[in-house]
């Protein structure tokens, strides 16, 4: 750190500027994202769709919210993210600590049959889990948007690979102190991992809260549509109106941004996480 | 314009056969007569011999409490509202039968799902399937046939549009019990026609004309690239259909016999091939690939890039709203069409869909209205119910005026209502010009093509153009790839029973 800080000036410069484009280049459609969600379309269209909004209108976010029933679907996806996520948490922790800390026969052989589940993509399990849930009468329900997801072998090999770091002694002191593996999960290893464990966390609420195939497939009934499915119907509208589905994809990513800006610092030490070692 | 119904051949076959197993009632009523015949039977499968699913009307009548019938539909903003307060309106005025209208998304999605629900039953009372879905959705088994409801009910079609009619019947049997019409029409922007010295009134009738006129309107310096054609099968085989030639064998699918082939690998098909071909080699195009939301074509008509489109009649009420603050008020609600003062400002019209040889001739597209026969008897028969109030006029008018799809019935069309909107508003008389295609421009006895595979047809269709021009394939070559594709399509579709 001390090096960095005593960078000369036109090094600093310099990264300074790359930093700043590179930051740029990333906002870019975000920021024209807003710029058309602002505009009027067929104003914007025919100004040639310029880099800067044209003929404003600012009540397109309450249009949207009202238009797409945003407020609704907001509440079932957030009552499906969460679900997932924490049962994600809970049985990605339980399964990595059971790969990493506990003896038992077949563990290799069945952490490789954990980890070619990631080989499978949604559509080749789409068909059989929709009749699983189907004949299990779930369709239009919290238990069929949520129950495929509940656990993940991705999750597991993040916090496995975690849980590795920790060094044998750590393990031996806490057991001689009398911890069983309840309190040493609690106390030493998911402290000692938090970064991963939040990366983790963050991860599996993008995923949820963006779903789209799964939750099309069990549900029939608008009450029940999350929000990126009222995404959708929002986006399909008609030319003269394509600026309402650009508003309602920005408040459905305002979540996700306050989640990154919470768990900012923890996700910047998950990702240097060991590139500091020695 | 894909077919989602029939986009996993093979998965569609387990699942058909696996409903059979499991509901055998379904399948020896409806499906089991073209199953039984179409198998080494050597063209055998005869729609004609296929028994129609009964209409269990009087079940009705005899239901004790409001039956509840779930449509399910495509339909996204506006239409979605102006659908959702019909349905409203119907459940009111009356209380033996609630509709309960649930949104899908969109046509690939509801008949993916429909598709999914097919061996447990689990299927809406209504459902509304794209326009050459006819004979997949027909030889799926699931769906009472309008015909049977027709004919138990006495219910007069003498008002319904012919071609509409012709279109939508398998076997001479009506499949939908109601159809969302449309009909491509040509727009173009009246003030670079001006410009290139052009008449406005008198918009290209045929191929050989739209690239006269864009030939004179890029050498006049008006506009780059003339035409903006979005790479649509429907425009293909519009411009075949109204030729009279065939995409399929067996009269196009709809006689007696079973449909075997490809019947498009012809002179006809490879003139229209190297007409796109040419254009698009002498910079008087910009192709539009056939994907999802590709408005391409809208925007640059908006931004007076090109001054040609060829689009579907339902987009006469966005390429409407391009005009607003370019022409005035009373032009916009009905004025003469004369020339805005300002000679750059944004003038569109619309004219007949050009053909090979003679406009307006056209292949109608939409969607149909389907009655499953998998719910109970009361279901089925309030459903059909409520399409006949769909189909009256007053509510064909509103679908018009608010839906912007063309009426059903020729009633509607004469409705004052919809004359009046017809005749003063820009995008009514466009929609005047559709309607007038559908009632002029399609021969009942040859009103398109009908073949299970459809969907095959239409992806290799695209998938040649686009080989031809962003690619290089020679047109002859890229015509042969896409009937070899469709005869495969249907051999495996005979092959597999679905």
């Amino acid at each position: 750190m001390a090096a960095e800080l005593n960078q000369p000036g036109w090094k600093k410069l310099t990264w300074y500027v790359v930093l700043t484009v590179l930051s740029l280049v990333i906002l870019f459609p975000v920021y024209m994202a807003l710029v058309r969600a602002l505009s009027t379309p067929v104003a914007y269209v025919k100004a040639g769709q310029p880099l800067h909004p044209v003929d404003i209108q600012s009540d397109v976010f309450r249009r949207a919210w009202n238009e797409g029933d945003l407020g609704a679907k907001f509440v079932v996806s957030t009552v499906v993210t969460l679900i997932i996520v924490a049962a994600q948490l809970g049985t990605a922790l339980l399964a990595a600590y059971a790969f990493t800390f506990l003896v038992f026969p077949l563990k290799r052989l069945l952490f490789a049959l954990f980890m070619a589940t990631l080989m499978l993509p949604i559509e080749v399990t789409l068909i059989p889990n929709q009749d699983t849930i189907r004949n299990l009468h779930w369709l239009d329900s919290y238990p069929g948007l949520v129950a495929p997801f509940l656990a993940t072998a991705f999750g597991t090999f993040l916090i496995r690979q975690g849980f590795m770091g920790i060094p044998r002694d750590l393990r031996d002191a806490s057991q001689l102190d009398g911890f069983g593996h309840l309190a040493f999960l609690r106390r030493v290893a998911i402290p000692v991992t938090r970064p991963v464990i939040a990366s983790f966390a963050v991860i599996a609420f993008l995923g949820a809260w963006n779903q789209y195939t799964w939750p099309r497939t069990v549900v029939t009934q608008g009450k029940w549509e999350t929000i990126q499915i009222g995404l959708k119907a929002l986006s399909a509208a008609k030319v003269e109106e394509s600026n309402i589905g650009l508003a309602a994809a920005i408040l459905a990513a305002l979540p996700i941004l306050a989640l990154l800006i919470l768990l900012q610092r923890q996700l910047i030490r998950g990702l240097t996480a060991g590139a500091v070692k020695g | 314009m894909r077919n989602p119904l029939t986009r996993y051949p093979h998965r569609l076959a387990a699942i058909v056969v696996a409903a059979c197993l499991v509901t055998a009632v379904a399948c020896s009523s409806s499906g089991g007569g073209s199953t039984d015949a179409g198998a080494g039977a050597g063209g055998g499968t005869s729609d004609t011999v296929i028994p129609l699913a009964p209409c269990p009307l009087d079940a009705l009548a005899s239901a004790t409490q409001p039956v509840e019938v779930v449509l399910w539909h495509p339909f996204v903003a506006k239409t979605k509202d102006t659908l959702e307060a019909m349905v409203a309106q119907y459940n009111a005025s009356q209380t033996k039968v609630k509709i309960r209208a649930e949104a899908q998304g969109s046509y690939n999605e509801l008949a993916a799902k429909y598709q999914a629900a097919v061996p447990s039953k689990d299927l809406p009372a209504i459902a509304i399937f794209e326009d050459i879905n006819t004979k997949s959705v027909a030889d799926s088994g699931t769906v009472l046939p309008a015909q049977s409801c027709i004919d138990a009910d006495n219910y007069d079609t003498s008002d319904l549009l012919p071609s509409v009619k012709a279109f939508y019947s398998v076997g001479g049997a009506l499949f939908p019990s109601s159809a969302n019409i449309s009909t491509p029409l040509l727009y173009v922007n009246r003030g670079q026609f001006r410009k290139a010295g052009l008449d406005p009134d008198k918009a290209p009738t045929t191929l050989a004309e739209i690239r006269a006129d864009a030939e004179k309107l890029k050498a006049t310096g008006v506009v780059d690239k003339p035409l903006a054609l979005s790479l649509q099968p429907w425009f293909i085989e519009s411009w075949l259909n109204g030729e009279g030639a065939p995409i399929v064998n067996n009269d196009n699918g709809r006689g007696p016999g079973q449909t075997t082939e490809a019947a498009f690998d012809t002179d006809k098909t490879r003139e229209i091939y190297t007409w796109i071909r040419d254009m698009n080699k002498d910079g008087l195009l910009t192709a539009v690939p056939n994907t999802d939301g590709n408005i391409d074509d809208y925007l640059a008509m908006a931004q007076q890039k090109t001054a040609m489109i060829i689009e579907s009649s339902v987009a006469a009420t966005s390429i409407k709203a391009f005009l607003k603050g370019d022409l005035d008020p009373s032009t916009l609600q009905g004025g003469s069409g004369a020339a805005p003062t300002d000679p750059n400002a944004l003038d569109i019209g619309a004219a007949l869909f050009p053909g090979v040889s003679e406009p307006g001739k056209v292949r109608l597209g939409g969607s149909g209205w389907y009655i499953t026969n998998t719910t109970k008897p009361e279901v089925q028969a309030a459903a059909w119910d409520f399409m006949k109030w769909w189909n009256e006029t007053d509510q064909q008018v509103r679908w018009n005026l608010e839906g912007s799809y063309l009426p059903f019935r020729t009633s509607a069309a004469k409705d004052p209502r919809v004359t009046a909107d017809w005749t003063n508003d820009i995008s009514g008389r466009w929609l005047a010009i559709s309607y007038s295609q559908l009632v002029n421009g399609i021969d009942p006895d040859f009103p398109g093509a009908q073949f299970g595979p459809f969907d095959k047809y239409t992806t290799a269709t695209s998938s040649s153009i686009e080989s031809m021009i962003f690619s290089g394939v020679e047109p002859a070559a890229a015509v042969t790839d896409a009937a070899t594709k469709t005869t495969d399509a249907i051999t495996q579709y005979n092959r597999d029973n679905f």
